[in-house]
Parts: C-alpha cells; sequence; structure tokens
C-alpha cells in the first residue's frame, strides 16, 4: 500500500503551475495540509528522516532536464539510458534501496514545472533527430506511484507519443497503470517492472505491489498496446546460489508468462548492491531484511556486490530462460563491469557504453519501429 | 525419536566441534552433574550422530562421565544430517535455560563451521535460540565472536545484552569508553586489540567491529587469526581464494602473488619474472603456452567467473 503524502510544502515560484493547482486541489480533497512556503525544507528543522515517504516539496526544476544514468560511470558498462529527475525520493520503502545513503533531503521534491520540463524534452530530442533518445524516469523514485497526485507521467506518455526519437520508460513496483491505459502512446512508452521472487517482495518492498498485482499490472499495460520490460534487479542472495538461481529462473517464467512476447521490450539483471557505508542504515531500519546477507564484497566501483563468479552463474541461468522463450529480447546488466557482462552474456561485441546503447536501439527498431531509420553508430557517439 | 541405546564410552569421539554452550565450572554446577551421575546414573541419554558417533547434545555429561571414569552412556543415535541435529540440539537447550551472549555468538559461528548459509543460520538457528530471525541480530553476534575470547567473556559477565536495532558498534559512548578502560587494564595484547577496536567503533560509530577488524593491520603474530576470520565471515570467498591459490602455485611456484581480490576492486593478481636475456622471455612464453599451464590459467578464469 503506498502511503500518500500528509503534508505539501509548495514552493511559491510554483504555486500557479497546473501541478500545483492539481495537487493542492487533490489535498483539498484528501484534507492533507498545504503549506506555501519558500524555506528550503531539507532545512527545515521540523522535517525528520520519517517523514522523507509521506512530504511532497514543489519547486521549480532546474538544470539539465536529462541526467546520465548513475551507472555511467568509467568502471561499470551502462546502455546510456537518460534520466529525467522530476521526482527525488519515494513513497515507496524498499529495505535495499540507495536513497537511504544517497538522499540528502528529509522530503520527495518534486519539479513542479511540468510544461516546461516537457518542453526542454522536446528540445533535447531535437538537438539529435537521429539517434533514438532513451529516457525514464524512475530512477531516484517510482514513476508511478505518485501518478494520482501528480499525473506527470500521463503527460509524458503523451508528449513522447509525438517525438519521433524519443522512448520513454516508466519504472515502477506498483500496479497503478490505470490512469495510463486510455492514453494515445503511440507505442512509444515501455512501462517496467522491478520484480523480485513474492517472499522477497513482501519482505524487502514495503508499500509496493505484491509480485502478483505487478505482473496483473504488466498484463493490463501489455493489452492497452504499451511495451513491457521486467527488471529482475536487484537479485537478493538465497540460501545457496542454485536456490537463488531456481527462484529466479521461476520468477522470470512467470513474468514471460504474463506478457506476449511481442509487446515485451527488454529484461534487465542486476544483483543487490549498495555503498558499504548504507549498509548499517539498512540493518537498522529494516533488521528482518536479507539483503545484507551473503559475502558481499567491494566491487570496481566500491559499492558492495555478490561475488564475480556467483553473480556471473546467476546471470547465466536466468538469461538462459529469457533466451529459450523468446531469442529475440534484449537482455542486459545493470550496473555491472564489461568483464562480467562478457562472463555472463557472452556479449563480446558490447565493449563500450555506446556499443549497448547502439545495440538497445537496434533492438528497438528491429523489433517495434522505434526509430526513424537503422541506428547508425554515427549517431551514437562516445560520451 | 530413536531408541535409547548404551554405548561405550571409549566408542565416543572426544570431538567438541558442535559444542557452544559455556564450560561448566563447579560454582556452576559441574559438581553438582557429576554427583547425580555417580548417584543416579546419566538420567538424559545424550545425542550422538548415528555411524560415526559424533557427539551431538550432552557434551557437559559426556565431560563428566569421562571424569568419573564411567565406562557407558545411554544415548539416542539420530541419522539425519549434522546441521539438523545440531539445531535440534540447540533448541532442547534453549528450552531448559536462556542461552547468553557468548553461547549464541558461538552456535552461530558452529552453524557457519558446518557449512550453513548466513540465510540459513537467520531462518533456523536464531529461532532455536529464541532470537527472531533477524539478519541484523545475526551481524552483531557474529561480530562479536570476532572479539577476543576475553571480551567476549567480559561482556557476558558484564551483563552486556544486544537489543534489537541496537548495532554493535552503538553501545554508547560512555559504555564503550569504560570498557575499554577496565579492558585496556587487564593487560593482555589481544584484549589491548579488542579495547582499541572497541573504542574506534565508539568513536567513529560507523562499520561493524568485524569490518574494522579486517581493516586493521595486525602484527604478523595475528595474520593466521585474522586469515581465520576472514574465513569465518566468508567461507565462499575463502574456499574460491584456496583454489585459486593453489593453482596459481602450480602454475608459477613463488613468482605468482596473490593479492585476492574476487570482485577485482584492486588489482588481484601478480606474476612476477625475472627476465635478464631473450632467453629468460623464451622460456616463460613456453611455460605459459604448455597445455597444463592453459588448462591451469583457464580453470583459474573459470573460477573467477570468466568466459564460458
Amino acid at each position: 500500500m503506498i502511503r500518500p503524502p500528509r503534508r505539501i510544502i509548495i514552493h511559491p515560484e510554483v504555486r500557479h503551475t497546473a501541478m500545483a493547482t492539481r495537487l493542492a486541489r487533490w489535498a483539498d480533497q484528501q484534507g492533507v495540509p498545504v503549506q506555501v512556503a519558500p524555506a528550503d525544507a531539507r532545512t527545515t528543522p521540523e522535517l525528520g528522516a520519517a517523514a522523507s515517504k509521506e512530504v511532497l516539496h514543489l519547486v521549480r526544476h532546474r538544470g539539465a532536464v536529462l541526467k546520465p544514468c548513475t551507472g555511467r560511470t568509467d568502471s561499470l558498462l551502462c546502455c546510456n539510458l537518460n534520466v529525467l529527475t522530476q521526482v527525488v525520493g519515494c513513497p515507496l520503502d524498499c529495505s535495499y534501496c540507495v536513497l537511504q545513503a544517497y538522499q540528502n533531503s528529509a522530503v520527495i521534491t518534486v519539479g513542479a514545472n511540468g510544461a516546461d520540463i516537457l518542453s526542454r524534452l522536446e528540445a533535447e530530442a531535437a538537438q539529435q533527430p537521429r539517434r533514438l533518445l532513451r529516457v525514464c524516469t524512475g530512477q531516484v523514485g517510482d514513476s508511478l506511484a505518485l501518478e494520482p497526485e501528480l499525473g506527470f507521467a500521463s503527460r509524458l506518455v503523451r508528449q513522447v507519443a509525438r517525438s519521433d526519437n524519443l522512448v520513454l520508460e516508466l519504472k515502477t513496483k506498483t500496479d497503478a497503470v490505470d490512469d495510463l491505459l486510455p492514453l494515445d502512446h503511440g507505442g512509444r512508452t515501455i512501462v517496467s517492472w522491478s520484480l523480485s521472487p513474492a517472499g522477497t517482495a513482501r519482505r524487502e518492498e514495503h508499500g509496493c505491489a505484491s509480485l502478483d498485482g505487478r505482473l496483473q499490472a504488466a498484463a493490463r499495460a501489455a493489452r492497452a498496446g504499451y511495451l513491457v520490460g521486467f527488471h529482475l534487479d536487484p537479485m537478493i542472495p538465497g540460501v545457496s546460489a542454485e536456490q537463488e538461481q531456481q527462484d529466479h529462473r521461476e520468477l522470470l517464467t512467470q513474468a514471460l508468462d504474463a506478457v506476449p512476447p511481442d509487446r515485451l521490450a527488454h529484461v534487465s539483471l542486476g544483483t543487490v548492491r549498495f555503498p558499504p557505508s548504507a549498509r548499517r542504515t539498512m540493518l537498522e531500519r529494516f533488521p528482518d531484511s536479507r539483503a545484507t546477507l551473503g559475502e558481499l564484497l567491494p566491487e570496481a566501483d566500491g559499492k558492495l556486490r555478490l561475488l564475480s563468479p556467483r553473480r556471473v552463474a546467476l546471470y547465466r541461468a536466468v538469461a538462459a530462460v529469457a533466451r529459450a522463450r523468446c531469442p529475440e529480447l534484449f537482455i542486459y546488466l545493470c550496473m555491472e563491469p564489461a568483464r562480467i557482462w562478457r562472463a555472463a552474456l557472452g556479449s563480446l561485441d558490447l565493449d563500450s557504453n555506446q556499443a549497448v546503447e547502439l545495440a538497445f536501439a537496434r533492438s528497438l527498431h528491429r523489433r517495434f519501429g522505434l526509430c526513424p531509420e537503422a541506428p547508425d553508430p554515427a549517431h551514437y557517439p562516445a560520451e | 525419536m530413536s531408541p535409547v541405546r548404551v554405548i561405550p564410552l571409549a566408542g565416543i569421539p572426544e570431538s567438541t566441534r558442535l559444542s557452544y554452550r559455556d564450560p561448566l565450572g563447579d560454582q556452576d554446577g559441574a559438581a553438582a552433574l557429576r554427583r547425580s551421575i555417580q548417584r543416579a546414573g546419566v538420567v538424559e541419554p545424550v545425542l550422538l550422530r548415528d555411524g560415526d558417533l559424533e557427539p551431538v547434545h550432552g557434551f557437559r555429561r559426556l565431560e563428566a562421565c569421562r571424569a568419573l571414569g564411567v565406562g557407558e552412556v545411554p544415548a539416542r543415535l539420530e541419522r539425519r544430517s549434522l546441521t539438523e541435529l545440531f539445531v535440534q540440539a540447540v533448541e532442547a537447550n534453549t528450552a531448559q535455560a536462556a542461552p547468553t551472549l557468548r553461547e549464541r555468538s558461538v552456535a552461530m559461528a558452529v552453524a557457519g563451521e558446518l557449512g550453513m548459509s548466513t540465510l540459513e543460520i537467520t531462518d533456523a538457528v536464531l529461532p532455536a535460540l529464541g532470537l527472531e530471525p533477524h539478519a541484523a541480530l545475526l551481524e552483531r553476534h557474529l561480530a562479536l565472536l570476532d572479539m577476543a575470547p576475553e571480551l567476549l567473556s567480559l561482556l557476558s559477565r558484564k551483563g552486556f545484552s544486544l537489543r534489537r536495532a541496537t548495532p554493535l558498534g552503538a553501545f554508547t559512548e560512555e559504555e564503550g569508553s569504560m570498557l575499554a578502560r577496565a579492558l585496556a587494564g587487564l593487560g593482555a595484547r589481544r584484549i589491548e586489540e579488542a579495547a582499541l577496536m572497541l573504542r574506534e567503533v565508539c568513536a567513529r560509530d560507523r562499520v561493524s567491529l568485524a569490518d574494522l577488524a579486517l581493516e586493521l593491520e595486525l602484527p604478523a603474530g595475528d595474520a593466521a587469526a585474522l586469515e581465520r576470520l576472514r574465513a569465518r565471515r566468508y567461507p565462499e570467498t575463502a574456499a574460491l581464494r584456496r583454489q585459486v591459490e593453489a593453482r596459481c602455485q602450480e602454475l608459477a611456484g613463488d613468482a605468482a602473488r596473490l593479492a585476492f581480490d574476487p570482485n577485482f576492486a584492486a588489482p588481484g593478481l601478480e606474476l612476477r619474472a625475472a627476465l635478464r636475456s631473450p632467453r629468460d622471455l623464451e622460456r616463460l612464453l613456453d611455460t605459459l603456452s604448455g597445455p597444463r599451464a592453459q588448462e591451469l590459467l583457464r580453470e583459474i578464469l573459470g573460477a573467477l567467473g570468466g568466459p564460458e
């Protein structure tokens, strides 16, 4: 059950935006207090960490509208997804969430200048017309958890539908897709779900929809013509390597049963990872979590991860299920170095971010026609 | 439940690897136990694994019988796995008396040494010890065990207990300082180290004690202890290290130095060769391109999760 906002702070700069007006109307109906205040919420003393899931702070979104994924580092191979950080913070409460370590704000920050954000997105896309720009929300939040209150995902879907070279990915652990179903999405939006085995979802992913709920929502989205993606990420170690492989093979089989292959855009795989400094917060906030168990050692980026041989074995086992069911499916790893990609997926040609982005674009072009022309390396420059 | 049989004491191995309870001094009841056995014999059968007769439950009774020169003891012989039997023994002990802090920590370590994964320990051993199956508790108990035995014993005697959702490193600063002073006063070097570690933890209030211990550069004499600590906390990693080390040794003998890092967060394998002439280089190439060397290199790569 998603915790609805219990308090809303609107910066005077954005009080007359469509989003602030919509939210104020919703708050009035729900009896949620709204405060128009210029104060920076991060320094407002009465807002402790406990409030971070329940307070929305509407501000003007400034700076670049698209940011590189946090996986785009020297030590990891990344698919070059572009992240639209209109919302920073999340009302869901997953035990393994790295936001616990990173987030320096005691509230959920919402960029309320939606029209401005959308026009800047359009301008970004126009600058690279022959490059398929994959854009997601939900990297530092959940794309749909606040949709009833904010309605921004729907606006994005409609805008991207009119674009020639944008693909939108809405990443969620909710089942809140019903507002999206009637929209004209133009086949350019991928609604993707992070999936965990049912027991893991119950224990670790607080406030999220159940596994069944997510898969049923995925099926509804697919029936409405949306593309669907699945992220088996983070996979949490099981009692043994064999057990975790079996659990995740079964999970993917369930997911592939829920959505027809011709609607499935991608499957990504990743294992639990977090900076060492987050471990203590996780243990304190979620003493029954399994996310910190297992032999987690630093990887090249300094985050703790399972031993590389165990990760490789897990990825191979799960990828084999996906390949057997849908050979055309684009399978990729998240936040892993190139050597793990090579070992796990045998993707010897995927040796740079550019190569991965290009392969992804080619898959979307070949399978779903999502590019004005066949992706050409010349239009996918190395960053 | 299997029937009770009478087993000659001489046929029971003196293994204590499943023993986790605090030693019983005469003041604590050892003398009373011996008197009871002298008077009425062993009333409650001990539990042994069928086959090799490894003791699982009843270590204090066996010790008392040995001290008294008793020839035979009643025993149940069970065929189940050692881990199942161990959990059963822990449940039986906990039903009689709440385990002490040290007993809880040692029980978890014993389970680890039996090959139980952290998840299995959390699910099975913690409830058997009367604890909630929370990973954080396991973490803290294992961290406690990483301290010098003297420190652990002192903690037990002083009545320190682990509180749910209170990290080990978060004894209050006052508690930590008091404890550290008391320990430093005892003089033993390991205790001083442990006290130093504890003080550091309390002051810095950040990582678990075990992590801190791994960060310390211990004197050479403690390297073996540190290795044991690593092996207990990271058994999968330790096994992998042994595999790779053996192959490196066969491949290059002393020329290979392994700074083992299975996730390659830091440089891992270093191969040193003295190349004084072109001939040396040829010999090196011959060595590394030979079939056995190639096989070993492939095995190392495979063990470290290399390409298929």
